[in-house]
């Protein structure tokens, strides 16, 4: 009897620990990738990169969005569930870089690890930050497009959303490379919100005033995409120069149909892949830096066609 | 009074007024003739929009949806709206998908009895979300010539846009003030019971009203699409906003029976006038959307001033 029941222990015993090591051998971690909406195509590119990490590495991965864009509502909702569901790290693209804390800050109580990419949180505790330089992105552009235009000429710039910090960083990082040519004037920047639609109206608008301007530079391609259309439908295509970043599938086409002259390819496959890497990363134990800089590159007709699909 | 009462009756017409004689001052460029045509055709759409909205606000209802079933209307077409033979598709594709949503609108108020606040904002949601789903993130881009034309041609030297919007103006305004239909609108709208007793069939101007509003964001949908040369499913999530704006700007009140289009595109015409002009002065960008608040609250408290005096 006692035999029995010793060998049934040991039996138990042998299972509980290979069923363990068996576990911790083949243990796949779960991460979620919060993103700030799935209507834009950089996201999308973001997303892409992330599974591609996830599948690469073994991991499990799961992306999440807001339903209405950029709701920052919706997000912290994203993550408190994430943590209740024990997830064992967080990759989060905050819509806003304020109201992302307190969620961030309940993953730290958790004990769960964050990881930030691309749109800085300003607290909480992350433990890397993947992202590009938005200042030095606009900068590069901005540079481009004072050189085509030999340094002299008007411009408008367009602005992203009032008070948002990519749009803060855009907006300095274009101004301060159009500094560097004095021959150029800015005669108007106005917000158009990083929207198509809008900038499409505000680019109308403008034009009554300088029909003759010689370049919009616009911190986003959607934006820069609107300014096409108002441009095109008074016909001066390819005589106003219009910049934007990202390098979307839309600004690709533009730019080799020589409706747009310049975008910046802000790389989001990448942002999202280094993300997810990082993450994991971290959970097998390696130390990360504190800031993980994705270089952008600046796309005109002279390499379009890399990017052509 | 009485000549105060007259005088803020046309409120809205004086502050068109002083907009016109301020901007013409502040710019060189406001009073020209390119740029009035500019602002008109931009007034275009937010009027459309804003019959859609008008049309329900008249019978005590509110549509919420506006925004989210343009989106979901024009990408379930776009495809179609893409290629030169299938153009003919794509718009009835797009006409009927908005006009089965208004349909959906109206059964829900009419004869669900949902409150159409929550009614038009559940089907808000569903059609973002349905739309978000067809998509799958993509973005329709680059439509053809011939259906450009409809939001970024010309007719006679008028933008198209301005000729839909005429049109449909006059079709609403000849149905609301000379036939049966419209006094029944307007009776249901005053009061329901009143009307169902005197021989209105009052879920049946429910309903309709609603599927007119629909076909209405239809339009709206095809005219956006063509202008913006682009399709997706994020477009128009404050159209709902700013059609309400333009109707109640206009003086049209939530309370129903009262007010009617001619107004609301008076409305209109003053929120497009406000952008065009912040943007020909340069006004910065975080002052335009207090600007548009205050306007909105004044048009409106003017409204208020105008009817207690008309009452003493």
């Amino acid at each position: 009897m006692t035999l029995k029941r010793i060998a049934a222990v040991v039996i138990l015993a042998a299972m509980l620990t290979m069923g363990m090591m068996s576990v911790a051998g083949a243990k796949t971690y779960n991460v979620v990738l919060v993103l700030k909406n799935f209507v834009n195509p950089v996201w999308l590119d973001m997303q892409r990169g992330g599974e591609a990490a996830a599948k690469e590495l073994g991991i499990n991965i799961k992306t999440l969005a807001p339903l209405k864009a950029d709701n920052n509502e919706e997000q912290v909702k994203a993550i408190e569930d994430a943590i209740i569901q024990k997830v064992d790290a967080i990759v989060v693209v905050p819509s806003d870089s304020n109201g992302i804390i307190p969620a961030i800050e309940k993953a730290n109580k958790a004990g769960i690890p964050v990881i930030n990419v691309n749109t800085k949180a300003n607290g909480g505790k992350c433990e890397t930050f993947v992202a590009v330089e938005n200042y030095d992105a606009a900068f590069m552009v901005a540079e481009a497009m004072g050189a085509k235009l030999n340094g002299k000429g008007t411009v408008i710039v367009l602005e992203g959303v009032p008070g948002a910090q990519s749009a803060i960083d855009l907006d300095a990082g274009t101004k301060a490379a159009l500094k560097k040519y004095p021959g150029i004037e800015i005669v108007a920047s106005q917000t158009a919100k990083f929207q198509r639609a809008e900038a499409m109206k505000v680019m109308e608008n403008l034009l009554q005033r300088f029909p003759n301007v010689s370049a919009v530079l616009a911190a986003n391609d959607e934006m820069a995409l609107g300014a096409v259309e108002a441009i095109d439908a008074i016909g001066k295509t390819g005589k106003i120069l219009v910049s934007g970043l990202d390098a979307n599938a839309d600004a690709v086409k533009a730019i080799a149909a020589g409706k747009m002259t310049i975008s910046c390819d802000k790389r989001s496959y990448q942002q999202g892949y280094e993300g997810v890497k990082a993450a994991v990363k971290f959970l097998n134990g390696e130390k990360l830096p504190a800031r993980v800089v994705i270089q952008t590159n600046v796309v005109d007709s002279s390499n379009i066609a890399n990017y052509v699909k | 009074m009485r000549l105060a009462a007259q005088i803020l009756k046309y409120s809205r017409l004086l502050i068109i007024a002083a907009l016109f004689v301020g901007l013409t001052l502040a710019s060189p460029v406001f009073l020209t003739g390119s740029n009035l045509i500019n602002v008109v055709r931009q007034t275009a759409l937010l009027a459309v929009l804003g019959f859609a909205m008008t049309l329900v606000i008249l019978v005590g209802g509110i549509d919420l949806s506006i925004g989210s079933v343009l989106a979901l209307s024009s990408c379930l077409a776009a495809s179609y709206l893409k290629e030169p033979s299938t153009i003919v598709i794509g718009t009835i594709i797009c006409l009927g998908v908005a006009s089965a949503c208004g349909f959906l609108n109206g059964l829900m108020v009419a004869k669900i009895k949902l409150p159409p606040f929550i009614a038009t904002y559940g089907m808000s949601w569903m059609t973002r979300g349905l739309a978000l789903v067809f998509m799958g993130g993509n973005i329709v881009y680059g439509f053809p010539k011939t259906f450009r034309f409809l939001g970024a041609g010309y007719m006679l030297g008028v933008p198209t846009p301005i000729w839909v919007m005429t049109i449909a103006f006059t079709v609403l305004y000849v149905v609301l003030h000379m036939t049966k239909i419209g006094r029944n609108v307007y009776a249901t709208g005053a009061n329901k019971e009143a009307a169902f007793l005197s021989g209105v069939k009052t879920d049946r101007v429910v309903i309709g009203l609603y599927t007119m509003a629909g076909f209405l964001v239809g339009l709206g949908a095809l005219m956006y699409i063509s202008r913006l040369n682009a399709a997706e499913p994020g477009i128009g999530e404050s159209f709902a906003l700013e059609a309400i704006a333009a109707t109640l700007i206009g003086g049209t009140p939530f309370t129903g029976g009262e007010g009617g289009i001619s107004r609301t595109l008076t409305g209109a015409f003053i929120l497009t006038l406000l952008s065009n002009g912040m943007n020909l002065l340069g006004v910065s960008s975080l002052w335009q959307s207090a600007v548009f608040g205050s306007v909105i609250i004044f048009a409106i408290m003017l409204e208020r001033i105008s009817k207690k005096l008309g009452n003493d």
